[in-house]
Parts: structure tokens; C-alpha cells; sequence
């Protein structure tokens, strides 16, 4: 074996200390397979080897041997100097270790909160769990509106690779212009954008399929119209968010919508959703649904006579109303042209979409005459047979010459509107102040805002009388200078055809929830006599003359009495004071049937072309709905006085058990007081019409003795029994307002007839009743209008929104209530 | 002289074999919890796979211990070369597996060739170093051993598998440093490696690293030749770097990249490392339980039942578990050492470092890896991770240290 030279530089090579130990081992490397000789590898491993000293240690002086052989017990200091090596290596591979534990204990420990949160940030998600929106039906329950099932598809734009091409075939697909998808998806940076929002779903199906790896699909709801355009201005539109925009979307969007439900659902890490059944989930609650009072039947007859007309005449557009004058249900209205919320091109156009019923007024011209001339009458200044001297056709106004179309002579009042005079009209307003004037067109309700639960509703324009010209007194009187809505129009029209009782118009029968439980019913809501029903009945008599002999003849249907009034106004000028010239507005407004009418309706052309007065444009119209309507509905000629409020027959001397019978064969239900067997007085009085949900008041006393007996009142209601007390010829006085807890004299007395009776009133909490509701609406007087004597003696009738009703008795006493003003 | 069976009763090293059982039940644990309840049928039912594998590697151990070093010494040039040609055909005919061929197939059987060349490289190693001529410290031999180890680096380089060449040259180093490399000598080698990962992580990192390799040679006071060497080595580096930078395959880029800022991207090469961090940070102390850890439910984690294996443990089982797995490596890693030093020969006590190496640098990139502290090398965490050919091969390792220890008196 060659002896390893030590090279310079290298002398305290370990490897060499190493060799000049191993020099020693006899067997070369090619002899280890050799039994019993120790491979190379093996340094005096031996048995036989294992017991002498380590010369080579102390071998070589002045050098430390670091790579030795490894016997613990003869080996210290070689072992000592070499483990420093493996120390150097183990503290290495310490550190890593060190840094890992304080690593782990770092994010386990101290973080720990941190790394929690992010992953329940990323596992769980909150999806939303759409309410149903309610559906709109008409009256008989067929459905406007209903929310039916669609899909939005959302895409990340991140695992998208060709955009052009996908927006493209996507475009195919939804009908989107290619342009508009690709901007929203390639917008930089974004992991969300929508594809295509509330589509058919077969639609969202195949869009998916053009990319699955990257594309949601979010089912939705859309909202769809089965009729069509139907009352489309009514309903309004729902927008891509589920919020109602215009009609009664807007104005029920919160009982519409619902509330959105949610759970919380796993989403795994390729970002599909982990079913979880663990979690908690709030389930949605679907949205209620409407019931209006619109008649589908009728509004699709409104909309297209209406239309035909628009469309003969090449007018600019109309409107009608359709207003049931006994409820204040508006059974149709109607904005040509007209308007499908399932058209997003037309959703856009904000002049189409808005209920011009309810949003534009416009000068009434002469269908303002009967409002004119039912205020001169209930003020009692004329009569329909007054004669007024029409002067030819020109009066002299404010130093103006005010002329009628065609001049006329002396004509009675029924004649004066049948002709449409303007000269009569205006000497018949003169008769009245112009501040009595301005209180009856309020108690109209022109001026002011019907409350239909229609969005964006003006007032019109009704200037206070402090405001007015000379001219104005005798302009508005025949219908200038003020503005007005077809709906106020229908709505004061409807106090005429109501026997002067005004009925708040609604449009909104019900809200149910979606199995049908009903939440809230609009009851037809009185708003206030305007009128005395003689007063309105006569009116609504002239009115059928204007039909049968006067300007309206055109709107006369063959076989059925209607009344009706023709106006024909010149537009307002945009921008500037005065009239457009040329642009009229036609219209007709009417009623059927005669007397007590159910339904009135006002019909209005904006501009048309070539004929423009209200008779030859308006009111065909007028006739051709109602003949359509009475055709397919012949009950709309039955009176609702007939059927839903009985007359109060006078039981007034019958026997208690004869004087119910008879009124319950009436349908009237009724309360008695007082002792005995037959009915000494009654409320209301006879021919009064009363509601079947009002019970009547009957006293009772024994047969034989006094007539005049004094009542027992105590208990009722003040009014009650002022009431009762006036019906039985006493003069009652009252303190306090309430529950009439005692009466001077008792019960049971025989005072004089007349005699003045004195009530102590308080005011109870809990036993006041219906009858005490302070809206004042509701009270047994209220729905027995009708004086027995002539109206001309009532000396207060309406002021404003404040009630006061002349009553007068049997004795010519009257009563005066004063109710509550709101 | 005890009989062997005595011998191996009392000179068997119960620690080493406890920490090695002790991390293969961990293992399977982590395994049935990754692979309960996961659609893919790919790692459906491979907790048992991996048991039968530790049957089988458990039988080769026993082996192991048995055979007697003289045999590892025999067979270990030998093994090499069969190691080498696997590889070779490993490039050549290899099972492709997400853009890497890493496997050879033999029959039915796929092997990943890079695990028992691991075993050839330390074999191989420890009988050069300790034949009686060889002196690393002198150029020639020195030469020789890089030449050993950069065979199978290049090899498993062009795979590619950046992350098994490293640990290819982790074994390396200490077993020359073992085997009498000088200090400065090994500084000439490590220094341009930290500089060029320092010059990787910023200007700050890197002049910090400068001022201490300055300190260290004044304190070391070494001749001015190596002095310059060290120097011209570390500054060429230093510029060499950004060269090398682009010669790296993307994807090995966008690690490095990622290593240093997961955040920035964390979607897309950042996820594992974020989601690995979020499971074992979520699991706190104690863990959320076994089969309870939702980043492993949800799927979040990627590679669950091998690379990730560690985030697994560290959700479900918490810091607890997790301080268990890295003390059961100290106590591997320490014992397998700790046989360096008593062992009977200078080739044990080679292969001895070369084994305990090839384990703690496993761990430590593998686990450093999980909590953001190592980029993503895909290193397994060696006995835990599932994958039957590491098993056998880290089966033969630990069998072979045994061994060592059981006859350390003979």
C-alpha cells in the first residue's frame, strides 16, 4: 500500500489522521468478501482488534484526529473533538426546528383567531333565499302581474380565456348586444359579472353550457304580465332588483316583495356549494299578493275604445276612468297609449309609463257646470227651474266678453246645462261667493289629493279665492283656469252620482298572503257629504237631460238612461301663460244608470285631429264602454241602493217582534232599548238608507201606555240618544261627549212632548264603539243623508274637510252636529 | 458473545424504532382524515394502500437489520449504478404525473426511482469516504464525491423535481463535512447558496447576509487566497443570480416568487401556502378533530393526503399534534445521529449521517413549507406522506441504522 504523502496546507486533514490509522488494516478493499477480514470500511472492529490501546490516537503528535473510530469507551478525546462536527450539524438543523415551532406556535396560538376567521370567511357563504313577489290580480282574481321563475347567469371573468367570442354566442342566446356583454365582463380585476339578468331559464341553461367551468347560475323571479299591457300605467314595473318602480309596485313594494330568507352554505374550495344541513336557515317569506278593484274585463274595454278613438283622430293620447261612485272602486283606468311592463324599451320611457290619470291635470272645461251649478243648488241660490237669461250668448266679465258656442235665450237651469251654457253657468256662479264657491269645489275634492294609493298623484291647480282675478269666478265656473285629474273628475262626479256622498277612490281591494289569508280589505270609505243628496239627485237628473237633449246626445245608449256632460278645453300653453293653439282636449264625463248611479266614467282625448269637441269625440267613446260593459254585465244597471243599503222602513208603532221581523227581512240588523213591546220611536227615520253593518236603533215601550214616554238612553252612546231622544219629539241637551251615564228626567217619565231633556255624557274607554270612531265616518247619521224636508231650509251644509250636517226633525228642530274636524 | 436474538433485544435502538412508528401511525391518521369523504375516487381508500405499504416496509426493515453491514458496503456502488440507470430511464420512459416524471413503472407497480437513489447516493458516499485514501479535503477526492452527487442531481433536475435535488445535495454536505471537509472549505461551497436565495429576497436580506460572511471570515482569519476565493465566489453569485433566474422553469419561478409573497397572488401559485397556513392556524391548540377539519373537508387544501399531509395534522390535531410530529422528528433525526457516533465503522457512521439528513431536511422543508417558513418544493414529509416507494425506501433506511446500532459491538 502507498503511503499517503501529506501535502502542505493539508496537515491537519482529519482524512489523512484517518488513513494512517487505517494503513494498519491489512486487507485491501478487494478482500472484504473474504470471511472474518474486516472490510475497509470497518476499522478495528474486531473482537481481536478491540482490546489494545489507540495507539494511532497518540500515533501522530501534535495532530487531533477527528474522524476516528467510535468505541465510547476507548475513544473520549477523539470522540469529544469529532462530535463537534455533529454538534455544528444537529444545531443546524435545530434552528430549522426552533423556527418551526415558533412558527406553528405563532399561527396556532397567537394567530389562531385570525386563521379561524379566515376560514369560516372562505368555507361559509350566506345565500340568499328570494321571497316570491306577490301577484296582482284583478278583481275576480285573474292575474296583471305575477312573479314566474327565471335565471340570472354571472361569470368570472378570471377563468375566462376568450371573452369576444363568448359575449358574442352569449348575444345569440339573451339577445344583449354582444358589445354591452363583452364591457361587462372584461372589466379588469373582476371575479363577478352578470352575463345575462332574468332570463327564460331554458336560456340561462344554454348560456351556461357555453362555459360551466365559469359560469352561476342565480335562479331568480321575473316579473310578468299574462294580460299584457294591461293597466300597465297602474301596475308599474318591477325592476332587475326586485323593487317596484311607479304604480302600485312602487306603492305595495313592501307588501309585494316579502322578506328574503338566507342560509349559510359551505362552499368547498373549487367553489361549489357543500350541501349543509347543519346551519342554521331563515326561510323566506313570499310576498302578499293584490286584489284590485279594476275589472280586468272592463279595463280591456275602456283601453280599447279608448285606443280606437285615440287612433281614428290621430290624437296625441287619452284617458279614462272607470269609477264605481258607491264604493270609490275604480273599476278600469286607462292611459292611451298604453303601456306593457314586460317591455324594457318601454320601461325606459318615463312620458308612456306614468299614470297621466292621476299625474296631469288639465282644464275640465264645461264638465266643471255641474259642479258649478250643484254648489249654487245646495247653497239653495237656484232651482233647476229657475229661469236664467242667457243674454244671447255673451256676458261681460271684468270688462271681457265671455261667449257661449251657440247663443241662447232664456233657458231654465236643466236647460242652461244641457246646452252647456257658459252665460248661464256663470250668472248662476255669481249667485254664490266666490269664498262658498272655493269651499265646494274642496269638498269636491278638486284641489287636493283624491289619496288613491297611486304614486306621483298631483292636486291640480286651484288657486285660493284671495288669488283670483276678476275673471276667475266666472273662467272656473265653466271650467278654466283650473286644473284637474280625470280621477279627481270621476271621484267628484261619483259625489254627484252618490247621492252627494264622496267615496274616497281606491284601487286596491285587498292584500292576501299567499295562501289567501286576508291581511287588510279596503272598505269603501265615505270622505264626505258634499251635497244634499236631493241636491245631488237632481243634478244627476240633469244630467240624463244632457244625454237625451242636449250636447250629449252622442253619448246616449239606446234602451239605458245615462247621464252625462260634455267638456271641450283648449290645452295650456308649455312654457308660457295662455292656450296652444289648435290643441284641444275633448272629453265626456257620465254615469249610468239614471238614478242612483253605479258607474261613472270620464273619458278624455288629448289633441285630436280634426273633430275636438267632447261630444263627437268623448262621448262615443262613453258609449261605446258602457254598451260593451252593460253587455257583458247587465248588473251594472241594478242601483246599489237597491241591493247593498235598504231603506229604514218606519216600524214606529208596530210590535217589537213585527218591527224586527220587517227589518230583518231587510237585512238590517237592530238594537232596542228601553222596556215594553212595541216600538214607540226609531233611528234612522223611515226611507233613510242605512248600511246593513249599522244596526238601527228601535226604543221600545209598553203597549197602552204613554207614546210619549221618555226613553231610557242612558248607556248609549251620546249621539245615540240624541238621536232617539229628537225621534221621540225631545229636545235633548247633553254634557260631556261619551256614554250618557244619566238623563234628566228618568227614564220612563211623561214629560211634555218637546220638553227639554238634559243627558251627562262620559267618555268610556273601551264601550264607545263603532259608532264613536273619530274619523266621524262612521256614524248612524252619516248614512241616512236624505233630509225629509226640502234642503233648501238646511242652513249649513260642508265647509271644507270639516263636516257639519243640518238634520232636521220631525218637530222642524234641528240638530246641529258638529264633528271632529281631521 | 449473546446470541443475535439477544443482541437484538438489547442493542435494538426502541426510541428510533417508536419515533419511526410513532410518525407512520401520524401518517395514517393524517391519510384516513384526508381521504374520508372525498369524491375522488384517485385517494379514496389509500389509508389502507398506505398500510399495506407499512406492512412491507416494516418487513424490510426487519430485513435490514439482519443483513450485515458488510453487505451494505458490498452492494452500495452497485445499488448506485441501478439507481443511475433508473433514473436515466426515468427520463426516458417515465410515468408522467402533473408535469413531472417522477415514476418508473415496473408491472403494475409504479416507483418514484428518486427515493431509492437516495439510498444509492448515501451507500455510495459513505464507502468512498471512508475508504482509507480518500481525504476530502484534498481536490481530488472532494471532486470525486461532487461527482457522485451531481449525477443523480442533474438527473432528477431535468425531471423536473428542484425540490429532491436539493435534498440530493442536503445529504451531501454534512456527510463530506463528517468525513473532515474543512470548515473554510464548506463555507466556499454554502455561502454562495445563501447568497444566492439572499439576493433572491431583497437588498436588505442579501447585505445583511454580506456583513455576516465578512464577520465570519475576520473571525476564521483565513489564508488570502481563500479569503479571495470565498469573495470572488459570492460576488459572482450575487450577479449570476438574475441570469439563473431566468433560466428556471416558470413554475419553479412563480414558487421562489410566492415563497416571499404568497399574498400576491392568492388565487393562483399562493393558494397552497395560504391555505395550508389558514388549516393549521384554524386549528388552534387543540384542533378541531379528527375527521373535523374543514379547510381538509371543504377541499381547500391541496395535496392533503402527501405534501400537505402536515396541515392536515395541524388542523385537526392543533398545536399539540403538530409539536408531536416535529418531536418525533427530533427524536428520529437525534437517534439516527446519535448511531453516527456509536456506530463500529466509519461507513455506519456515513450512512448514518446521510440518513439522518435526508430525514430532518425532509421535515424541515416539508413542514416549513406547510407554515409558510420553506417554499413549495413538494418535498413529502418522509413516513408521514403517503407513497409506498418512500415508504420501503425510508423502511430500508431506518432498518439499515438499526442495524448498525445492533451491531455496533461486534
Amino acid at each position: 500500500m502507498p503511503t499517503t504523502q501529506h501535502e502542505p496546507g493539508l496537515e491537519r486533514d482529519v482524512a489523512l489522521d484517518a488513513s494512517a490509522v487505517r494503513r494498519r488494516v491489512p486487507a485491501p478493499d478487494t478482500d472484504h468478501k473474504r470471511p472474518g477480514l474486516p472490510f475497509p470500511g470497518e476499522l478495528r472492529t474486531a473482537p481481536a482488534e478491540a482490546n489494545p490501546p489507540r495507539p494511532d490516537v497518540v500515533a501522530v503528535p501534535g495532530q487531533t484526529p477527528r474522524f476516528e473510530p467510535r468505541y465510547k469507551p476507548y475513544d473520549g478525546p477523539a470522540q469529544k473533538a469529532h462530535t463537534i462536527r455533529l454538534v455544528l450539524v444537529g444545531i443546524m438543523w435545530l434552528l430549522g426546528l426552533g423556527a418551526i415551532t415558533s412558527r406553528l406556535a405563532k399561527i396556532q396560538i397567537f394567530d389562531h383567531e385570525k386563521y379561524l376567521a379566515k376560514a369560516a370567511g372562505q368555507q361559509e357563504r350566506q345565500i340568499t333565499l328570494a321571497a316570491r313577489r306577490g301577484k296582482i290580480t284583478d278583481r275576480t282574481g285573474r292575474d296583471l302581474a305575477v312573479s314566474l321563475a327565471a335565471a340570472s347567469v354571472s361569470v368570472n371573468p378570471r377563468k375566462l380565456t376568450e371573452m369576444k367570442s363568448l359575449s358574442e354566442r352569449v348575444s345569440e342566446i339573451s339577445g344583449e348586444p354582444a358589445q354591452r356583454i363583452y364591457q361587462r365582463i372584461s372589466k379588469p380585476g373582476r371575479a363577478f359579472a352578470w352575463v345575462a339578468r332574468n332570463i327564460e331559464t331554458d336560456q340561462a341553461q344554454r348560456i351556461f353550457a357555453l362555459a360551466p367551468h365559469a359560469m352561476t347560475i342565480h335562479p331568480v323571479t321575473k316579473r310578468k304580465h299574462p294580460l299584457g299591457g294591461l293597466a300597465g300605467q297602474v301596475l308599474g314595473h318591477v325592476s332587475i332588483d326586485n323593487v317596484g318602480g311607479e304604480g302600485l309596485e312602487a306603492v305595495y313594494n313592501q307588501q309585494l316583495r316579502g322578506k328574503d330568507g338566507w342560509m349559510i352554505s359551505l362552499v368547498d374550495g373549487l367553489g361549489e356549494q357543500v350541501p349543509n344541513t347543519a346551519q342554521p336557515l331563515m326561510p323566506p317569506v313570499h310576498g302578499n299578493d293584490l286584489t284590485l278593484t279594476i275589472d280586468a274585463d272592463y279595463q280591456a274595454i275602456v283601453e280599447q275604445e279608448l285606443a280606437k278613438m285615440v287612433d281614428s283622430l290621430h290624437a296625441a293620447g287619452g284617458l279614462a276612468v272607470l269609477y264605481e261612485a258607491s264604493t270609490g272602486a275604480i273599476r278600469a283606468m286607462a292611459n292611451v297609449p298604453t303601456y306593457n311592463p314586460d317591455e324594457s324599451s318601454q320601461t325606459r320611457n318615463g312620458a308612456l309609463r306614468r299614470n297621466r290619470a292621476i299625474t296631469d291635470p288639465y282644464e275640465p272645461g264645461s264638465m266643471f257646470k255641474a259642479i258649478t251649478v250643484s254648489a249654487a243648488m245646495a247653497e239653495g241660490k237656484v232651482t233647476p227651474d229657475d229661469m236664467i237669461d242667457c243674454q244671447g250668448g255673451r256676458i261681460s266679465v271684468a270688462g271681457g266678453m265671455i261667449r257661449d258656442s251657440h247663443p241662447n235665450g232664456v233657458l231654465d237651469v236643466r236647460g242652461v246645462i244641457a246646452h252647456s251654457s257658459n252665460v248661464g253657468t256663470i250668472k248662476i256662479s255669481q249667485r254664490i261667493s266666490s269664498e262658498t264657491f272655493y269651499r265646494y269645489m274642496r269638498a269636491f275634492g278638486l284641489g287636493s289629493v283624491t289619496n288613491v294609493d297611486l304614486p306621483g298623484e298631483t292636486r291640480g291647480l286651484l288657486a285660493r279665492p284671495s288669488r283670483w282675478s276678476a275673471r276667475t269666478h266666472a273662467t272656473i265656473a265653466m271650467g278654466q283656469e283650473v286644473g284637474v285629474t280625470a280621477l279627481q273628475m270621476a271621484v267628484a262626479y261619483g259625489a254627484i252620482a252618490n247621492g252627494g256622498v264622496l267615496m274616497a277612490p281606491r284601487v286596491v281591494e285587498r292584500i292576501t298572503t299567499p295562501d289567501g289569508r286576508i291581511i287588510h280589505a279596503f272598505e269603501p270609505r265615505k270622505v264626505r257629504q258634499v251635497i244634499p243628496a236631493a241636491v245631488a239627485d237632481s243634478m244627476v237628473n240633469m244630467l240624463c237631460g244632457v244625454v237625451e237633449k242636449g250636447t250629449g246626445k252622442k253619448a246616449a245608449i239606446p234602451g239605458v238612461r245615462v247621464g252625462g256632460k260634455t267638456g271641450t278645453a283648449q290645452m295650456a300653453a308649455a312654457g308660457r301663460r295662455g292656450y296652444e293653439h289648435g290643441a284641444y282636449i275633448a272629453s265626456f264625463i257620465g254615469f249610468l244608470p239614471d238614478m242612483d248611479p253605479r258607474l261613472v266614467c270620464v273619458v278624455s282625448v288629448t289633441k285630436p285631429q280634426g273633430s275636438y269637441y267632447g261630444a263627437t269625440v268623448a262621448g262615443p267613446v262613453f258609449k261605446n264602454i258602457m254598451t260593451r260593459i252593460i253587455n257583458r254585465d247587465a248588473a251594472v244597471l241594478k242601483r246599489p241602493s237597491d241591493a247593498v243599503y235598504p231603506r229604514m222602513p218606519d216600524v214606529v208603532g208596530m210590535s217589537e217582534i213585527g218591527a224586527t221581523a220587517r227589518l230583518a227581512s231587510l237585512g238590517i240588523p237592530v238594537r232596542s232599548s228601553g222596556r215594553g213591546s212595541v216600538v214607540v220611536s226609531q233611528w234612522p227615520p223611515p226611507d233613510c238608507r242605512v248600511s246593513p253593518n249599522r244596526p238601527a236603533l228601535m226604543t221600545l215601550a209598553e203597549r197602552g201606555g204613554p207614546a210619549n214616554a221618555l226613553p231610557d238612553v242612558t248607556g248609549t252612546p251620546v249621539r245615540q240618544a240624541v238621536a232617539t231622544l229628537s225621534a221621540a219629539g225631545f229636545l235633548p241637551r247633553w254634557e260631556g261627549s261619551g256614554i250618557v251615564i244619566a238623563q234628566e228626567p228618568p227614564p220612563g217619565a211623561l214629560p211634555e212632548p218637546g220638553c227639554t231633556v238634559v243627558l251627562r255624557c262620559q267618555r268610556t274607554l273601551g264601550t264607545t264603539g263603532a259608532m264613536l270612531e273619530p274619523d266621524g265616518r262612521d256614524t248612524p247619521s252619516g248614512e241616512c243623508q236624505e233630509p225629509e224636508a226640502g234642503v233648501d231650509d238646511a242652513d249649513v251644509v260642508m265647509i271644507g274637510g270639516s263636516d257639519v250636517a243640518s238634520k232636521p226633525t220631525s218637530l222642524g228642530a234641528t240638530i246641529i252636529r258638529r264633528g271632529r274636524s281631521r | 458473545m449473546a446470541t443475535p436474538r439477544q443482541q437484538l433485544r438489547k442493542y435494538l435502538d426502541w426510541p428510533l424504532v417508536g419515533a419511526a412508528l410513532g410518525l407512520v401511525a401520524c401518517g395514517i391518521v393524517g391519510l384516513l382524515s384526508a381521504t374520508t369523504g372525498t369524491a375522488s375516487a384517485r385517494v379514496s381508500g389509500l389509508a389502507g394502500i398506505q398500510f399495506l405499504w407499512l406492512v412491507l416496509a416494516i418487513g424490510v426493515a426487519i430485513g435490514a437489520i439482519r443483513v450485515p453491514t458488510r453487505f451494505w458496503f458490498g452492494i452500495s456502488y452497485i445499488l448506485y449504478g441501478i439507481s443511475i440507470i433508473a433514473l436515466v430511464l426515468t427520463l426516458a420512459v417515465g410515468v408522467s404525473r402533473m408535469g413531472a416524471e417522477r415514476w418508473l413503472a415496473i408491472g403494475p407497480f409504479r416507483f418514484q426511482t428518486s427515493e431509492i437513489g437516495k439510498i444509492g447516493l448515501i451507500l455510495a458516499l459513505a464507502r468512498y469516504l471512508s475508504f482509507h485514501k480518500v481525504a476530502v479535503s484534498r481536490f481530488r477526492d472532494f471532486a470525486v464525491t461532487v461527482g457522485l452527487v451531481l449525477v443523480p442531481i442533474v438527473l432528477i433536475h431535468r425531471q423536473p423535481d428542484l425540490g429532491t435535488a436539493l435534498v440530493y445535495g442536503a445529504i451531501f454536505l454534512p456527510m463530506v463535512y463528517w468525513a473532515g471537509l474543512e470548515n473554510l472549505h464548506l463555507l466556499a461551497i454554502v455561502t454562495p447558496a445563501i447568497n444566492a436565495v439572499c439576493a433572491f429576497a431583497g437588498w436588505i436580506p442579501w447585505l445583511v447576509f454580506l456583513l455576516i460572511l465578512v464577520g465570519v471570515l475576520f473571525l476564521m482569519r483565513p489564508p488570502l487566497r481563500w479569503t479571495v476565493v470565498i469573495a470572488v465566489i459570492n460576488l459572482v453569485v450575487g450577479i449570476v443570480t438574475p441570469a439563473i433566474w431566468d433560466r428556471l422553469e416558470p413554475f419553479q419561478q412563480r414558487r421562489i416568487e410566492t415563497f416571499f409573497s404568497p399574498e400576491k397572488d392568492p388565487l393562483g401559485a399562493g393558494y397552497q401556502i395560504i391555505q395550508s397556513q389558514v388549516a393549521i392556524g384554524s386549528g388552534g391548540v387543540w384542533g378541531k378533530g379528527f375527521l373535523e377539519g374543514s379547510q381538509t373537508r371543504l377541499a381547500y387544501l391541496p395535496e392533503t393526503h402527501t405534501d400537505f399531509i402536515f396541515a392536515v395534522l395541524g388542523e385537526e390535531f392543533g398545536f399539540v399534534g403538530a409539536i408531536v410530529v416535529v418531536a418525533l422528528y427530533v427524536l428520529l433525526v437525534w437517534r439516527i445521529f446519535r448511531m453516527a457516533l456509536v456506530a463500529n465503522s466509519n461507513f455506519a457512521s456515513f450512512v448514518c449521517i446521510g440518513v439522518g439528513s435526508m430525514f430532518a431536511f425532509h421535515g424541515i422543508i416539508n413542514i416549513g413549507m406547510t407554515i409558510g417558513l420553506a417554499p413549495v418544493t413538494g418535498l413529502p414529509l418522509l413516513l408521514v406522506s403517503y407513497g409506498g416507494s418512500s415508504l420501503l425506501t425510508n423502511g430500508l433506511a431506518i432498518g439499515m441504522v438499526l442495524g448498525f446500532g445492533v451491531r455496533r459491538f461486534e
